[in-house]
């Protein structure tokens, strides 16, 4: 077990410096003199110099590159164009909103999902399953964006139970994670149901039947536990879908989170920004990743050895 | 003679070509047709849009700004007082647009990555295939909107950002089934009796790679209307006054208290449109794909 974890810390190195390189190259593709996107049109020779001079624009790239990752790991990504504060600063005090909301959506995509399929499993061809496979296809098809406006004009403009966005309280969050959260649940319960399907016709579940067990002992712990490594594949995958559907969940809801500032970002060409959320997005997804692997061996000794 | 016609034409019956199979499958999955027919639908609103879009898409009539549904506006008015049935139509076009030129640059990128991974194998399959995977851990919304942060938001530069975010789903798919066609005997005989490689590839292992290709240029066409009208709500896809439902939607989202026609109806046109063509999709792959047919 510690040695397949260890294991997987190692190969965890390069992704996270390949994630480094490609978004800091990519990010050095943007046409045009960085010292003049940085400085504005107006700004003179002298103060382009002085500025290539600083950020170090006038060395090579891969010196450049040396030099970024250095300050990286001291934790800093750069000052703002716009607002000349430190990025690490800005996206700090805006992480905490994307991960509570990405953490509440985690929450409704599981319980939605995991009801959804393992009852669609144990009754298949049945209304219930039928409900739940077209209740998933729409959540698939469904914009994001559109069920946060459907959410908005029912539950906050109409009812008047949850503000229409913005922060303050739990009950802000409460429409942004169910608008996220189901966008996910189709694709969970779906993985869900043919995993549960499969385990509910091995051998072991039906001795464990024949064994006289309670059926939601047989399903909830015998099959379920058989199911979910790929429940868990599916899950970390959809973490990273999620962390880019924060972008317009965010909008839609007003939320200062990393995904709504990448917009504004965008809109005002703040590159260093720019920079700096996508790396923190790709690294998070990267860090999922990781913890997904963590998680088979202690949910299948077998995938360890 | 005649006894060997009849074996033959009892050989011809039990053995159904592979497309008349399919065909016979695809005929049998009600949803799927259902999908088949919202697309269809969808590509003649798109083709036909002058002939059929009742107003001017961009015609303002500022006396009946946010107007309501009506007879003679059927998904009401924007808040410039523009035809908003006649903008979804137009939209459709647009769709249909970025739809088949996204998943167009998809194919162009990921087919000879795919294939030249999947063909050659050894070191080249392992550098691309690490390329391949690393661009698949990003989620393809993020990849598309770096690409629009790098170049530049608007219609065109969210076309090409979409079509380089789908580039390695392709290439890992293509990859994958060169990889299972190489290993077939017909390829292999044809390779002893010398054909040339570039032969191989596009006359004898392409053609038989295409069933699963074609299954994910439907479903990718989805994701890449999707992806469109998620730029165009964000500002960096298509720029106003391009009647693309995704910005359209995002322009009526300041109006949401006194009139959410101008949301709803361009959201409900996106949620038919990629359930069409999911559902059109996921048929096809049952259709096309005898292995998910076992029952």
């Amino acid at each position: 077990m510690w040695r397949y974890a260890v294991q997987k810390l190692v190969l965890a190195v390069p992704t996270v410096l390949a994630v480094v390189a490609f978004v800091f190259v990519a990010i050095r593709l943007v046409p045009g003199d960085p010292a003049v996107i940085m400085a504005g049109d107006f700004a003179d020779a002298a103060t382009l110099d002085r500025l290539r001079r600083e950020w170090g624009l006038d060395r090579p790239l891969p010196v450049q590159f040396g030099v970024f990752v250095s300050n990286l790991v001291r934790g800093d990504l750069g000052d703002s164009i716009r607002s000349r504060q430190p990025v690490v600063r800005e996206l700090a005090s805006r992480l905490g909103v994307t991960f509570t909301l990405a953490l509440g959506s985690i929450a409704v995509t599981l319980l939605i999902g995991l009801v959804a399929g393992i009852a669609s499993a144990v009754r298949p061809y049945t209304v219930v399953d039928y409900a739940s496979t077209v209740v998933s296809l729409l959540g698939v098809s469904m914009p994001i964006f559109w069920s946060g406006l459907i959410l908005i004009i029912v539950f906050a403009l109409r009812l008047d139970w949850f503000p229409t966005g913005g922060i303050g309280t739990w009950r802000h969050y409460v429409l942004p994670c169910l608008s996220l959260g189901v966008f996910s649940a189709g694709v969970v319960a779906r993985q869900t149901r043919s995993a549960m399907l499969e385990s509910l016709a091995t051998d072991f579940v039906r001795t464990a039947r024949s064994k006289g067990l309670p059926p939601h002992r047989v399903v909830l712990k015998h099959a379920f536990k058989a199911s979910l490594i790929p429940i868990i594949t599916i899950t970390g995958l959809q973490f990273g879908r999620m962390l880019a559907g924060a972008i317009l969940t965010e909008t839609v809801f007003s939320l200062p989170g990393l995904g709504s500032y990448l917009v504004t970002a965008i809109a005002q060409r703040d590159y260093p920004v720019i920079q700096g959320i996508v790396m923190v997005m790709a690294l998070s997804f990267t860090l999922v990743n990781l913890v997904t692997d963590l998680l088979y061996p202690l949910v299948n000794p077998q995938v360890s050895q | 003679m005649s006894a060997d016609a009849g074996a033959e034409a009892a050989a011809t019956v039990g053995r159904q070509r592979p497309s008349a199979r399919a065909l016979r499958r695809f005929r049998r999955h009600r949803a799927a047709q259902a999908g088949l027919a919202l697309l269809l639908l969808l590509l003649l609103a798109g083709l036909l849009a002058p002939l059929i879009a009742p107003y001017d898409p961009n015609a303002t009539d500022l006396r009946l700004r946010l107007a309501p549904p009506s007879w003679e506006h059927w998904f009401g008015m924007d808040h410039l007082g523009r035809d908003l049935f006649s903008r979804a139509i137009y939209g459709a076009r647009i769709s249909v647009l970025i739809g088949v030129i996204s998943v167009g640059i998809a194919l162009l990128g990921g087919m000879p990555l795919g294939m030249a991974a999947g063909y050659a194998g050894g070191r080249v399959d392992r550098v691309l295939s690490a390329v391949i995977d690393f661009l698949l851990s990003f989620p393809p919304l993020l990849l598309a909107i770096l690409v629009i942060a790098i170049f530049g938001p608007g219609l065109r530069n969210a076309m090409i950002a979409i079509g380089v975010s789908l580039v390695p789903v392709f290439a890992r798919l293509i990859r994958a089934e060169v990889l299972r066609v190489r290993e077939e005997v017909y390829v292999e005989a044809v390779r002893a009796l010398g054909a040339p490689h570039p032969r191989v590839l596009w006359v004898h292992i392409l053609p038989n790679s295409l069933p699963p290709i074609i299954v994910q240029v439907t479903l990718s066409m989805a994701t890449a209307i999707l992806s469109a009208s998620y730029l165009g709500f964000l500002g960096l896809g298509a720029q106003p006054p391009t009647p693309e439902w995704g910005a359209m939607l995002n322009e009526g989202r300041r109006y949401l208290r006194s009139a959410p026609h101008v949301s709803i109806f361009p959201g409900t046109v996106i949620v038919i449109a990629i359930l069409a063509f999911n559902l059109f999709g996921d048929g096809l792959r049952d259709a096309l794909d005898p292995r998910a047919h076992r029952g």
